[in-house]
Parts: structure tokens; sequence; C-alpha cells
């Protein structure tokens, strides 16, 4: 059974490379190779450790193999064609949607915390704007595209309400649902016209993200490891200053900054493969700005959503990715950075 | 070959829109599937544990009264394999009619509860499943834990709205394992096991 889904995952991969390739793509090329380069020496790291028995393998190994598929079908739909591309997103943002709906209890009488049942028309109504923001987004309808949710939506959602003729527990649905909507079909629906602009675009919002949360883990124990021995004094103090500790005890700003740094100086590497903008090429001081926004917006998309999972008093958002949890678990910190760094591109070479 | 391949674009749509994700198959010949209900949407999610070759040899209990004609009555015929049970005659004669099929070698999806009910609220089970699982004590009864069905499609709702839908099979419970009681105080002990063994899954 293993055999055969390895060499499935291979075929996916390897087609998509061939797709690449007769596309003449050559900067998701070189992405595309870094990215399943790593993923090889992930694996190869974790056979090593599991010989080792060493106590994380079983976590690097469950996580590893969910990368291998999450990286081969995104790259798959990447690769295909521009409708694929924009399905598979879509798709992506739906599940994310439906995944943060599914969260919160449901109930006829209205608690805090929970949906009542008459909440459901205008979750539909969210769930068929997704298809909607993909539309605008395929035939390039920029203006329309920024506006649908946080204007149309937004205010269809409370004439909804009206029209169900409710009156308590109102305030608090209407808040529930337009954040789900802001966050996911808005926000993360960015990364629909980012496609628009290259899929170059995308990978590189994406991989520093990615980066960056994989990162953050490693950057924590680094810096706890080096204050284990001492008992006090300045650099400890600095070092264990928590952004939250309510929420995440273990997030602390010099992991954060240190983190976020590391991320500006990845994102050069990413420079010369960038696409012609209209008004000249990215340049190497705005993506360091652009790598440490994203280093510092993935931290606080990460808090973000650890703060409503612990309100709601859930680990992990779901069930669907093996060793990662929920699809929101994974596409946190995307909230937070895919938006800005599309805007802040947007606005200085558009 | 049409029900099959309807079968199979259902189990499609509720992937993709449901998330439900691919439930390890139930392999036994013939076995009971019971299972708390909420919607509509449950007996399409509790087909998904038998193979789709297998959906010919499943049977499912209907009211007479709700699923007797229209639509309705057409599809849970047609594509459930759905036995009509009148709701006022005695649960004996009920109960001669799933005798008779499970007798035959269908297997069975059952709702204890009876009834839809009130949504996200699981009523009491009724006795007859720990009847069944006496008079075929060889018979494994899987009880299925579901989730999440009754905000997609309640009681009242005609839209359905997707939402995550969690399906947990627990471990199966055999009449023959509570053969040694006498049949009255048998038939409740299996009941309150199955319907606790579900319970124990509610996450508050």
């Amino acid at each position: 059974m293993s055999f055969y889904r390895n060499v499935f995952l291979a075929t996916i991969i390897s087609a998509s490379f061939y797709l690449l390739l007769k596309r003449d793509d050559t900067a998701m090329l070189y992405v595309m190779t870094a990215i399943v380069g790593l993923l090889i020496v992930f694996s190869v790291v974790w056979r090593l450790l599991e010989s080792k028995k060493f106590p994380l393998a079983d976590e690097i190994k469950k996580r590893t193999i969910t990368w291998w598929w999450m990286v081969a079908v995104f790259m798959l739909a990447l690769a295909f064609n521009r409708i694929v591309s924009f399905v598979f997103l879509g798709f992506l943002c739906f599940a994310a949607l439906r995944e943060y709906f599914s969260l919160l209890p449901m109930s006829e009488i209205s608690e805090s915390k929970t949906l009542s049942f008459r909440d459901r028309p205008s979750i539909l109504v969210s769930y068929i704007s997704v298809p909607l923001m993909i539309f605008l987004a395929y035939i390039k309808w920029y203006e329309l595209f920024v506006i649908t949710i946080p204007v149309y939506i937004f205010l269809l959602v409370p004439i909804l309400f009206v029209l169900q003729n409710r009156t308590e527990g109102s305030i608090k649905s209407l808040g529930i649902i337009t954040i789900g909507l802001m966050f996911f079909a808005h926000n993360f629906g960015h990364c629909l016209f980012m496609i628009n602009i290259g899929p170059i675009l995308l990978m590189y919002c994406f991989v520093l993200t990615e980066v960056r949360d994989l990162l953050s883990y490693w950057v924590g124990k680094f810096l706890a490891s080096l204050t284990e021995n001492r008992s006090g004094g300045f650099m400890k103090n600095l070092l264990d200053y928590r952004v939250a500790g309510d929420i995440s005890p273990k997030k602390t700003w010099a992991t954060g900054i240190v983190s976020a740094v590391i991320v500006a100086l990845l994102s050069l590497a990413f420079v010369p493969l960038m696409p012609q903008f209209p008004n000249g090429r990215l340049t190497y001081g705005y993506s360091l700005i652009l790598g440490f926004l994203i280093g510092v917006l993935g931290l606080f998309g990460d808090l973000v959503f650890s703060m409503v999972k612990r309100d709601l008093k859930t680990k992990d958002s779901g069930t669907i990715l093996p060793g990662h949890g929920g699809i929101i678990d994974r596409v946190d910190s995307l909230v937070f950075t895919i938006p800005v760094t599309f805007h802040l591109i947007y606005w200085m070479y558009f | 070959m049409v029900k099959q391949f309807l079968h199979a674009l259902g189990r499609a749509l509720v992937s993709i829109f449901l998330g439900v994700e691919n439930p390890p198959r139930i392999k036994d010949m013939q076995c009971i599937i019971a299972a708390n209900h909420n919607s509509h949407i449950d007996i399409m999610i509790l087909f998904r544990l038998l193979d789709i070759s297998r959906v010919n040899r499943v049977k499912t209990i209907a009211a007479k009264d709700y699923f007797g004609t229209g639509l309705r009555g057409y599809i849970a015929r047609i594509l459930f394999n759905s036995v009509l049970v009148d709701r006022g005659v005695s649960a004996r004669k009920t109960f001669e009619i799933l005798k008779n099929e499970l007798e035959k070698g269908y297997s069975m999806i059952i709702f204890p509860e009876g009834t839809r009910g009130h949504p996200g609220i699981m009523d009491e089970f009724k006795a007859g499943i720990g009847q069944i699982a006496i008079d075929f004590p060889n018979i494994p009864i899987y009880p299925v834990y579901l989730s999440g069905a009754e905000k997609s499609l309640p009681k009242g709702a005609t839209i359905p709205v997707p939402f995550c839908i969690g399906m947990k099979v627990l471990d199966p419970v055999y009449g023959r394992d509570y053969l040694g009681f006498n049949r009255k105080e048998g038939r409740r002990m299996i009941t309150s096991e199955i319907e606790s063994r579900i319970r124990s899954q509610i996450r508050h």
C-alpha cells in the first residue's frame, strides 16, 4: 500500500515538473526544486532519527509525509493551468471557512460561543462568496475583487438577519460570521488574485510564511538552550519576554524577531526570480521589508488563531492533515501575510 | 450499475462539500450499523462504511408515513433500500420484518433513537437493537458516532449547508456476550452498552 502511495506521489511531482518545464517557468522550477530537495533532506533525517530512537522522530515523520502530499498537490495545481489553480486555491479558502464555522457548536438557544441554527443561511452566503471571488479574480476585475466582501457581502449578512426577523443573539452571530468572511474569504482569498500577478509571488508568500512557522520552533529551542544554565540577569529576562503568555507561553519576542530577520534574509533569494512588474522589478531593499513583515505577521497570525482555539477549548482545528491538525492550523499565518504582501506589492509596483 | 454510480457520486459530493474523511471499511460479511440520528445526510455517510459493491446487500428502515410517497420515498427505496415500517403497528410486527431481512443475509443500518429528534441532542435508544442482538448473537453491531450533520441539514431545513462532519466507528458489540443473562436483562444491557459507547464520544 505504502509503495503504491509513494509511486503515486512521485508521479504527481514529476508530472508537475514536466508541466513547469513545458511552460518554461524557470522561476517556479527553481523554487519547486528547492522545496522538493528540502523534503528529501527531511525524509532522510527522520529515517536516521527513527533508527536512533529519537523521541521526536515520529512527529517529524508524520509531518514530513503530510508535507510531501501538500507540496505535491499544491505543485500540480499551480503547474497545471490557470483554471485548476483558481479552483484549487478557492477550494482551500472554502475548506478553511468550513472548518472555522464547524469549530463552533450550534444550538437553538442563543448562548455565547455558539452559533444558532438560524445562522445557516448567512453561512451559506459566506460559502457562496468564495466562487464569486474566484470568478472576479479570474476575470481580473481588481476593483470589485477587493471590495466584494468588505462592502457587499458584509452588508448582505445583516440584511439577511433582518429578513429573518431576529433579535436575540444577532450581534454575536454577526460578529462570528463576518470575521470568518474577512479572514478566510477576503484575506486568505487574496491568494486568488496573486495568481494573476504570477504564481511565483504566491510561492514567495507561502514559502516564507511556512518556513517561518518551521523556523520559529527551532529558533525558540535554540534560544531556550542559550539561557538554560543561567539563573537570571538581563539576557535571560530579555529572551523570556513573551508576546502573550496566556495564549502561548513559548512564543517570545526574541524568537519572533530573530525568525523574522532570518525570513527577511531568505526572501532575498526570491528577488532574482521575480517577474517584471509594470513599475519595475522587486528591489532587494523592499524585499527585506516585506520579508520582515511576513515574519512578524506570521507570528501574530499564529497567535490569533491560538487565541481563538483557546477560547473554544480545542487544541487543533481539525484532523484532516495528520501531524498538523486542521487546515486552519496550517493557513493561520497565511491569513495575515497574504493580503499585506499582496497590497504592498500592488501599491509599489502597479 | 446506475445505483453504484449514484452512490459513488454521492460519496464524492459528501467528501468535497462536507469534508467527510474516507473511513476504514467494515469487512464483515453481515453487520449491523447503529448510529445516532440527526439528519437525512446521516444515511449517505453511513453507507460509506461499506464497499460500493455491497450497496445492494444493505437494508435501512424508514417510517411509512414519511418515506412512503413522493420523491423522498422514491430515493429512500431505490438508493438506500429502505424497508418501510408503519409507526402505528406493534413493535413485534416491525421486529418480524427486520428479522426477515437479517435472515436473508442483508446487513442493516439502524438508528436506535428511532427519529431525528431535536438537532444536536441524542435521545435515549430504543431497546429493539438489543432484541436484534440477542436473536442474531453472531452478527457484529458497530456503534457509530456522527457529529456535525445536524448543522448541515437539521430537521425542517431543505438546503444543506457545508459543515465538517465527523464519523467515528467504535468497537463492535456482539449479542453472544450477553446470552448468559435473561432475555429482558440482556436486551437492556446491550442497548445501554451501545448507547453509552456512542455517548462517550460526545465532546462538550
